[in-house]
């Protein structure tokens, strides 16, 4: 298990919540899995939209009153671009580098799956290629 | 493909054999990432050698199925009528009388005298597509009248061409590994699935 795992891309499992999950759940969640984004998904996984700490700080702290009412889809990044997991690695490059980012979620018929980092992605193809 | 490339390809399968220009155009186009300006110059040279010896080898493998003495003749003949008959209709506007046959005759000659070298061709290449292709294009050749008998002439010598060129190449890079870039594009090319370990879903 563990030699299948180091000649293959992890694909890290993600922090979840509902659409109707608190600011206050969502933040705890946050904290105790020490992440930096949290998932928004339907009952059956699929993904709706995503919520980073940065959305946190200027969604909610700068809205303090509202804050108690605030839900995850009110804050949610919605269409949020992801990477289903039957396409191929140049399409996960391509997402990284649209969301100028340094992971790409990992979607099967748009359920979420996990996340991607652009560091194991490129680190395998170098290994498995050379 | 650029004019170039195709010039290129047009004059290594219509002129006749010359391992020269099939290396060059090989080294040009098939392989340029092998010959190209920032590969080192040993490497090149290393590669170069290869080349000419993997050129000599599969040339030699086709030889007696790209020079015949009947076949070459018959297909040279076909091909000098329907030039002379498009002179002649030209110059007198009226093409020569009977050609037409004459041509069909010529045609199923080549033919006849092509199933042996056929035979040889596929047992060596095991190209069976090929082999079909040429066939079914036989069909619309021998429909065309004179045009026809002339694109019949020396299809199957660039029949053998085609391989010829497939075959180094495919030689070329079996021996001396897929160059890094193409590695690379085919790895990317791959699906995540086939490369992934999923871990389970955290809640």
């Amino acid at each position: 298990m563990e030699d299948m795992k180091l000649d293959k891309i992890n694909v890290h499992p993600v922090v979840t919540c509902s659409e109707d999950d608190s600011i206050e759940m969502i933040a705890s969640k946050l904290r105790e899995k020490q992440e930096r984004r949290i998932f928004v998904v339907d009952a059956h996984k699929k993904l709706l939209g995503i919520i980073t700490t940065t959305d946190l700080v200027y969604k909610v702290l700068s809205k303090c009153s509202e804050a108690e009412r605030l839900k995850a889809k009110d804050i949610m990044i919605k269409n949020v671009k992801a990477l289903d997991i039957n396409e191929d690695l140049e399409k996960a490059l391509e997402i990284m580098n649209e969301l100028q980012s340094f992971t790409c979620p990992v979607t099967e018929n748009g359920h979420i799956v996990g996340i991607i980092s652009y560091h194991e992605l490129v680190n395998h193809v170098f290994q498995t290629v050379k | 493909m650029s004019l170039e490339k195709f010039l290129s390809k047009v004059k290594v399968d219509f002129l006749p054999t010359n391992r020269k220009r099939l290396e060059e155009y090989v080294q040009q186009y098939e392989l340029k990432d092998y010959f190209s300006s920032d590969v080192d110059p040993k490497y090149q040279e290393n590669f170069r050698l290869g080349l000419e010896r993997i050129t000599n080898d599969v040339v030699g493998k086709y030889d007696s199925e790209l020079r015949s003495l009947i076949r070459t003749p018959v297909a040279k003949g076909t091909m000098a009528l329907a030039v002379l008959n498009d002179l002649a209709a030209y110059v007198t506007a009226t093409p020569f009388s009977g050609v037409a046959k004459f041509g069909f005759d010529l045609f199923l000659g080549k033919t006849a005298t092509e199933i042996a070298a056929m035979r040889r061709y596929t047992n060596k290449s095991g190209d069976y597509g090929a082999y079909g292709r040429h066939l079914l294009l036989k069909v619309p050749r021998y429909l065309l009248p004179i045009i026809g008998p002339a694109l019949e002439s020396g299809a199957f010598e660039r029949m053998v061409k085609r391989r010829i060129r497939k075959e180094i190449t495919l030689r070329f890079r079996e021996q001396y590994g897929t160059p890094l870039e193409d590695r690379l594009n085919n790895k990317m090319r791959e699906s995540l699935r086939d490369n992934a370990y999923v871990e389970k879903v955290a809640a």
